[in-house]
């Protein structure tokens, strides 16, 4: 079965008067239908931009350099911009990070919504509101509500409706950045049942971008550890949680606190990523790295099959030096 | 929402008898006696002096004078001219409809014009275009409105004959002095258009409507303009008061008699009633325009307008705000 | 004792030396900008040119002699001369320092009075402010330029009363920022501490409230110099302001439009001193705008 989505080497980078921001690297992705990636890195790993290459939003002063995504086997960065727009929020639509700013504040609630059903789907107004009214009662807003204002919700029903517009057009792809991290702790477990059951409910794939590795696993087919734009390990929820290979992701789940192993104190991971704009040569995260070999400094290591479908980009694994610790 | 703007019409009255305490006072402790000026030369007889002051009420008290004139103002009466035989409300009758033709054309024609300026050169940002936009606008705004109405007359009037040179007969007479007296507001509603949508057009909510697959132009219609033209509209309301002050300079250019002339020749005259209820009838017109401008308010922000509904006296904080930013 | 502390943490720690480093790192921002440059080059020149217009100017500004009227400029009048025969470019000179004067009186009229009743509005917040605000509302529904008028006739011609006119319609505008401002700084830490000291409500406003307030107080003045010569300008068009033969810009380039149909012949007594005016302006307004973008990195793009 061919892939929903593909990523080849992907590189985006941003112009700015100080320097180039190198934000995307040269990253592979794929993901099936009806699949769950996990897209996991820190802040400033490059997980955002990525979701905005695939839907060719980046901003005006980032620009997608090199690499192919192909949907449904077309290349997006090859479409006209006619054939975009078609898909944008239609084939594949976005949840963004911030429910608080990702509302138009003079437009009310229901308007926003049917916008995108209007723009996608041939049928009557009465017909979008309709289906309006279905969807965001899907998402737990009740009918008298749907035409308020964003300032009348709160944060945890803003995300609802931001949901529901990413949702509308019963998308193929559904690209999560973050959806929960605005949102009170109480509330995050609420809207990420909600999302996965609407998935569910819907067959959508989703690309789920987060640094909650206790969400991962809860939702996740495959995962993707993102670091300084590159992708340093790929594979499956057992591959990746089981037999963690690179030691950066090592170091996430050492600095994540466990219920069900005994350990004496967390282990943050020394240092901080480092600056898109002067990244180091060799492996990014060699600075970092507790098993740095002289050939990390210099060579930036190439992606590896350690297990089938398991990818991993590091010296240890590429100079067949099985032993790690 | 009704009772809002009852309210805030109500609010308006301390405004207006402020106001006119204000002129009244300032034109109170000038140094010209207005009898002298009434009489002309035969104020030189001490006795019709002292008549004429009596009769005019200038033996009485500062606050009994003011008292008679707010009294006379509820009724609609701004006083009699010293000089013309003519009550002062009747000279503006006669002019004001020439002033208010040339400011209000001056503020449609800012609005018109400076916000779709304001607009291209922010969705082209750091293009040629934005950059002889923006050159444009600090330069215009550097040149005084009679200036500009000089060089218009010289160049379109008397080289190529396009206009009429002075005068109010048609609207030809206008074309020319409603440009000079708009170009300021033009170039003032560009820079507030062009900096708001440079604002708004960073906002994640813009990101949300692209996402929908919607086309640019209607990213721009509905999301962007909309949400861009709120403190926009501030300068829209206070930059009727600009083009009625640069209206009255511009009408003596091009001899259109309307208020600024009717000004002007007081101030020769010495009619100081008559240019007291002139800025008087212009902050009414000024302030009316503040009524509607935070009317308007209400109408694009619907957070404004819950406020309004809820019905807080106060005018909301969000425009205070904004007008405190302009 | 007490007074030995205030004074300290008045003067040395918290003021002085923050200061100093504020103003010398937005001084170094701004002459990044060429445009800053250029304008503070070209104020520069000109306020050398004003102060020392006796020495510099080539003539006695009020010196008619009316065999050389209307003289376009030549090796001898560098600017002409004008209806008089006076020679332009000594008028100009000496018209400059007049404009320049009263606008900058009229600003600092217009600031001083703003600054006092805003700080004392936002230092007490009740009754005293509630009144004063009102009827500054009350100020600014009148349009500038009509209340400069009505001023301007009540007082009549002069250096100062033109200056007073000018300043009424600014003074509501400061007054309003900085009211705004001081009830942010009022609500602050340090504040409740100089009150703990024994620190009176005068000391605070003049200690810490306006020192905190003056950047962006500096930044409008520059805007409403240019403002004010606009102002000016737009006074003695009416025949209002500062009276010839004392020569200001306003009134030298109303003179010059009384030969407005002669143009083809006298222009330069309208081109010059209109040049001067609106460069000048424009000096200003620049220079604020990019004094603006230096305070605030926010702005910069």
């Amino acid at each position: 079965m061919s892939d929903l989505l593909e990523i080849k080497d992907l590189v985006i980078r941003f112009d700015t008067e100080d320097g180039s921001v190198h934000a995307v690297n040269g990253i592979d992705l794929h993901i099936g239908s009806g699949e769950t990636l996990g897209l996991v890195g820190e802040t400033g790993a490059g997980k955002t931009t990525t979701a905005l290459g695939i839907l060719r939003l980046v901003p005006d002063s980032g620009k997608i350099c090199a690499g192919s995504i192909s949907y449904k086997n077309v290349d997006i960065l090859k479409m006209s911009d006619k054939n975009i727009l078609d898909i944008r929020g239609n084939e594949i639509s976005m949840i963004f990070q911030d429910p608080m700013t990702a509302l138009n504040p003079v437009m009310t609630i229901s308007a926003q919504v049917m916008e995108v059903i209007e723009r996608h789907q041939a049928c009557t107004r009465g017909e979008a509101r309709a289906r309006m009214i279905e969807i965001l009662g899907k998402v737990g807003i009740r009918p008298e509500r749907v035409d308020e204002y964003p300032h009348q919700f709160s944060g945890g029903m803003k995300q609802r409706v931001v949901i529901a517009i990413a949702l509308a057009c019963n998308p193929k792809l559904l690209l999560a950045d973050e959806p929960t991290t605005a949102l009170d702790v109480t509330i995050q477990a609420q809207v990420m049942r909600m999302i996965n059951d609407l998935k569910k409910e819907f067959g959508t794939s989703m690309i789920l971008i987060t640094h909650d590795l206790g969400i991962v696993a809860k939702s996740c087919d495959s995962v993707a550890i993102m670091y300084a734009g590159e992708i340093v390990e790929f594979g499956s929820l057992e591959d990746i949680f089981d037999r963690t290979s690179h030691p950066y992701t090592k170091g996430l789940f050492a600095s994540m606190p466990r219920l069900d192993v005994e350990t004496e104190r967390l282990m943050p991971i020394a240092g901080l990523m480092p600056d898109p704009m002067e990244l180091p040569l060799g492996c990014k995260f060699h600075p970092r790295c507790p098993h740095r070999m002289e050939i990390c400094t210099t060579d930036n290591p190439q992606g590896t099959e350690v297990n089938y479908g398991h990818l991993v980009k590091c010296h240890l694994h590429t100079t067949k030096n099985g032993d790690m610790d | 929402m009704i009772k809002f703007i009852v309210r805030r019409i109500i609010l308006i009255i301390p405004v207006l008898i402020g106001a006119i305490i204000i002129v009244f006072t300032i034109n109170y402790f000038s140094s010209a006696n207005p009898a002298m000026i009434k009489l002309g030369l035969a104020a030189s007889d001490p006795a019709k002096l002292a008549a004429m002051e009596h009769a005019m009420g200038l033996d009485q008290s500062y606050f009994s004078q003011l008292g008679s004139y707010l009294w006379d103002m509820f009724h609609g009466d701004l006083g009699e001219s010293y000089v013309y035989d003519k009550t002062v409300s009747e000279l503006i009758a006669e002019r004001i409809p020439n002033t208010l033709r040339m400011s209000i054309g001056a503020m449609i024609l800012s609005v018109l014009v400076g916000i779709p300026l304001g607009l291209v050169a922010a969705l082209r940002q750091n293009t040629a275009v934005d950059y002889v936009t923006t050159g444009f606008a600090i330069l215009m705004n550097a040149i005084p409105s009679f200036l500009i109405a000089v060089v218009l007359m010289i160049v379109f009037s008397v080289h190529f004959g396009w206009f009429p040179v002075s005068g109010a007969d048609s609207w030809r007479s206008f074309v020319l002095p409603v440009i000079a007296a708009g170009i300021g507001p033009i170039t003032q509603n560009a820079r507030m258009t062009r900096s708001s949508v440079l604002e708004v057009i960073r906002q994640d909510y813009v990101r949300t409507a692209r996402a929908k697959g919607i086309s640019e132009n209607r990213v721009t219609s509905r999301h962007i303009m909309k949400n861009a033209l709120i403190p926009v509209i501030t300068l829209i309301g206070t930059g009727l008061g600009t083009c009625l002050a640069g209206s009255i300079l511009v009408e003596m250019i091009f001899n259109i008699p309307g208020m600024g002339m009717l000004i002007n020749s007081s101030i020769m005259s010495q009619d100081y009633i008559t240019v007291q209820g002139c800025v008087l009838v212009c902050a009414v017109v000024v302030t009316l325009m503040n009524l509607l401008t935070d009317l308007a308010y209400g109408v694009v922000d619907p957070q404004i307008r819950a406020r309004y509904a809820v019905g807080s006296g106060k005018r909301s904080k969000r425009a205070m705000a904004k007008a405190e930013v302009v | 004792m007490n007074n030995a502390i205030n004074k300290e943490i008045h003067s040395g720690v918290s003021g002085k030396l923050k200061k100093r480093s504020y103003f010398a790192e937005i001084w170094h921002r701004l002459v990044k900008s060429p445009v800053a440059v250029v304008c503070i080059v070209y104020l520069a020149v000109l306020l050398i040119g004003i102060i020392f217009a006796d020495v510099i100017a080539p003539y006695d500004d009020k010196a008619t002699d009316l065999s050389s009227r209307f003289q376009t400029p030549n090796a001898e009048h560098i600017m002409g001369t004008d209806d008089f025969g006076r020679d332009l470019f000594s008028r100009l000179l000496h018209g400059g320092r007049t404009s320049l004067i009263v606008a900058i009186i009229a600003v600092a009229i217009g600031i001083g009075a703003g600054m006092i009743i805003g700080a004392v509005c936002g230092y007490f917040s009740s009754l005293v402010d509630n009144i004063l605000m009102r009827f500054m509302d009350v100020v600014m529904a009148i349009p500038g330029m009509l209340l400069a008028i009505c001023v301007s006739v009540a007082l009549g011609s002069g250096i100062v009363n033109t200056a007073l006119a000018i300043a009424v319609g600014t003074i509501p505008m400061i007054a309003r920022q900085l009211r705004s401002s001081t009830l942010l700084i009022r609500n602050q830490e340090y504040i409740d501490a100089s009150l703990l000291f024994g620190a009176s409500s005068v000391r605070i406003i003049l200690h810490h409230v306006i020192p905190n307030t003056l950047a962006p107080i500096i930044v409008q003045s520059s805007l409403y110099i240019g403002g004010s010569i606009m102002a000016i300008a737009g006074l003695s068009f009416l025949g209002l302001g500062v009276q010839p033969p004392t020569p200001e810009w306003g009134n030298i380039l109303n003179n010059g439009l009384d030969h407005i149909y002669d143009v083809a012949t006298r222009w330069h007594v309208i081109v010059f001193p209109g040049m001067f005016i609106v460069v000048t302006m424009l000096a200003f307004n620049m220079l604020g705008d990019s004094l603006r973008d230096a305070m605030d990195p926010r702005m910069r793009k």
